[in-house]
């Protein structure tokens, strides 16, 4: 079946400038995490794929080990760029990342110019690209110098694999060492992706070297897994993540104190006009370039991106939100 | 028919060294801004090409957005370059550019890496080449850092996707910063291509930054699109009232004032056995290394080579047309 992109895409999203850069990102971009890997049908991947730009989000985020399996999402991103989305590839940011365990052996993980520059290069082939917009660092590396780590990147980014380099899970003194050994090889830190949510906000003091640098920001998690959506309010549902045998959200995760926020949270959302979902994203927004989102079906990925409609706080909305927060 | 290059066409055109670089340029370029579209009959613009490469023109200006439609003036020249003047390859300047609206979304404009690297590719695509002798970043972009630019250019460049960079439009205080910033990277602004004829000379600033820099440079609209030719010399000179009314809503520009300078430039022009277009051209070049001119027929192509018979200007002569300009 031919695909041919709504037209009306690019009134449906806000665009927002990557710190001091000319490149500008969709306020709601896809992660494909999880849900897009071969233990997924890929009908349904290629579905979510093509409704989320068909919604203007213009940025998919990956990782060499995004699956499962590891490599798969890769895969299924591939597909659907050298067929449906051949004629957008212009029209999309696709980031890519190295840094987690991805095979076996002492070259298959962490921050080594060995692993970066050739799980880059696997990461090219799976998804059928000459470049990938983004390329991450996806988390430091303690014991590898990160003069290193930062010559992988700068040369990724001289032989034009990569337009725009980025790191993920640095703390705030890495963050900055990081921006300065890059600037001294002539070349500016485009962004950092880091987890932030309501419920998740141990990494805010990233984004003040951020701001102070001029780098952008992504944000993973600003669902919490879930737990800020509707989804857990009354109760665990048998299908959920939680439910499953997921490490990333478990039973013991959902406390009755969580949940108690959790609640005055969707009754504040609900006088805004939002779901519980979109108020989470909209408050994120506040810090963030851009916000993550994953989805396993489309309907989520439609529900998300209405967010945009709303993304201001009165100041006493924000107030009643750190009260809450805090409670 | 097969093509072959008529074997006079190096005696009849004058070239000239762009800046402090290796490179020559024809004195007249020829600009496909318009003209050279999918609306134009191929036929059209193919005679003009080789026509124009017959008279000893080597440089062909485009840009991704030249047609109309955008994009098919490239696809035109592609056409020529692949068939009848294959392998006259290697004795062409090929220039194109970016910078101005391509495609709808937030990569298709202005001056991220993002546009300008994929947007070298697309016109590579249509041209049907390896690399381009000139890229230039179209206009200034006043939300992007100069030195994301800057790194753009350097990159294509590395790649060897084109040989030289330019700029165009730019300030004179953007251009000094441009090409400092460039130097840094250690790369050479070959080219700044302006606006500038005997009734636009708002840009000549922007030759005393060239001239300290050893930077060559290219005019456009020469002519004034066409207000410097005998176009609408016969218009004031006729029924100067019914006439201008037209002239007014097609060039909102021209102005009576205006129109008697030309008259006067005119008389001038036949003083020195030209015709005044000749004589706008031969002015430019006191200041540009080339000047692309504009042709919707050979013929207009052919009458403005013969400038090159007549280049010189006395003193007496230059002043004349100062005091006519200023008058």
């Amino acid at each position: 079946m031919e695909y041919t992109a709504n037209s009306e895409r690019y009134n449906q999203m806000i665009y927002r400038r990557c710190g001091q850069s000319g490149l500008k990102l969709p306020a709601i971009s896809l992660g494909m995490w999880h849900n897009f890997g071969d233990t997924t049908p890929f009908s349904n991947s290629r579905e979510m794929m093509l409704g989320a730009f068909d919604l203007g989000i213009t940025h998919f985020d990956l990782a060499n080990n995004y699956g499962p399996t590891a490599g798969s999402a890769e895969e299924s991103f591939g597909k659907v760029i050298s067929e449906e989305l051949k004629g957008y590839r212009d029209e999309l940011v696709i980031s890519t990342k190295a840094g987690y365990y991805m095979w076996p052996g002492p070259y298959g993980e962490w921050g080594s110019k060995k692993n970066l520059i050739s799980s880059l290069d696997q990461s090219l082939k799976r998804m059928k690209l000459d470049y990938v917009d983004i390329f991450y660092h996806h988390r430091p590396d303690a014991e590898t110098p990160m003069e290193e780590t930062a010559d992988a990147l700068a040369q990724i980014v001289r032989q034009g694999k990569a337009l725009y380099i980025g790191i993920s899970n640095y703390s705030p003194e890495q963050t900055a060492r990081m921006i300065e050994l890059l600037d001294g090889m002539g070349i500016h830190l485009l962004i950092h992706q880091l987890s932030h949510s309501m419920l998740g906000r141990q990494n805010e003091a990233v984004y003040d070297v951020l701001e102070h640098k001029g780098v952008g920001s992504i944000a993973f998690s600003p669902l919490a897994q879930g737990l800020l959506t509707d989804r857990y309010l009354k109760g665990i549902p048998e299908d959920s993540r939680a439910r499953g045998k997921s490490v990333f959200l478990t039973e013991a995760n959902i406390t009755p104190e969580k949940m108690r926020k959790v609640t005055a949270l969707n009754d504040l959302a609900a006088e805004r006009g939002q779901v519980l979902s979109q108020m989470a994203l909209a408050w994120v927004l506040q810090r963030a370039t851009s916000v993550i989102i994953g989805a396993s079906r489309l309907p989520q990925i439609v529900e998300n991106c209405k967010t945009i409609e709303n993304t201001v706080f009165s100041n006493e909305e924000l107030m009643k939100i750190e009260k809450i927060l805090n409670g | 028919m097969d093509y072959t290059a008529n074997f006079d066409r190096y005696n009849k055109m004058v070239y000239r060294r762009c800046g402090n670089s290796g490179l020559k340029l024809p004195a007249i370029s020829l600009g496909m801004w318009r003209n050279f579209g999918d609306m134009t009959a191929y036929t059209y613009g193919r005679e003009m090409i080789l026509g124009a490469f017959d008279l000893g023109i080597t440089l062909f200006d485009l840009a991704n957005n030249y047609g109309p439609a955008a994009g098919s003036a490239e696809e035109t020249l592609g056409k020529v370059l692949s068939g009848d003047l294959k392998s006259y390859r290697d004795e062409i300047l090929v220039a194109t550019k970016a910078g101005y609206y391509m495609r709808p979304g937030p990569y298709g404009d202005w001056g991220s890496k993002k546009y300008i690297v994929s947007s070298l590719d697309q016109s590579l695509k249509r041209m049907k080449l390896d690399y381009v002798d000139i890229f230039y970043h179209h206009r200034p972009d006043p939300d992007t850092p100069m030195e994301e630019t800057a790194e753009a250019l350097a990159q294509v460049v590395a790649q060897g996707k084109a040989l030289y960079v330019g700029i165009s439009n730019y300030s004179p205080e953007q251009t000094a910063r441009m090409i400092s910033i460039l130097n840094g990277m250690g790369v050479h602004l070959l080219i700044h291509q302006l606006s500038h004829s005997m009734i636009g000379r708002q840009n000549e600033p922007v030759y005393d930054v060239l001239d300290q820099n050893k930077v060559g440079s290219i005019a456009f609209s020469s002519l004034a699109q066409g207000i410097l030719s005998n176009r609408y010399l016969h218009a004031v000179s006729e029924d100067y009232q019914s006439k201008s009314k037209r002239i007014l809503t097609t060039e909102s520009c021209i102005t009576l004032e205006t129109m008697k300078k030309v008259e006067t430039l005119h008389g001038m022009a036949v003083e020195r056995g030209q015709n005044l277009s000749q004589m706008a051209l031969a002015w430019v070049l006191q200041w540009s290394t080339s000047v692309i001119i504009g042709a919707s027929r050979l013929s207009q192509i052919r009458e403005n080579c013969q400038t090159t018979q007549m280049l010189a200007f006395s003193k007496e002569e230059l002043d004349k047309i100062d005091t006519i300009l200023n008058g």
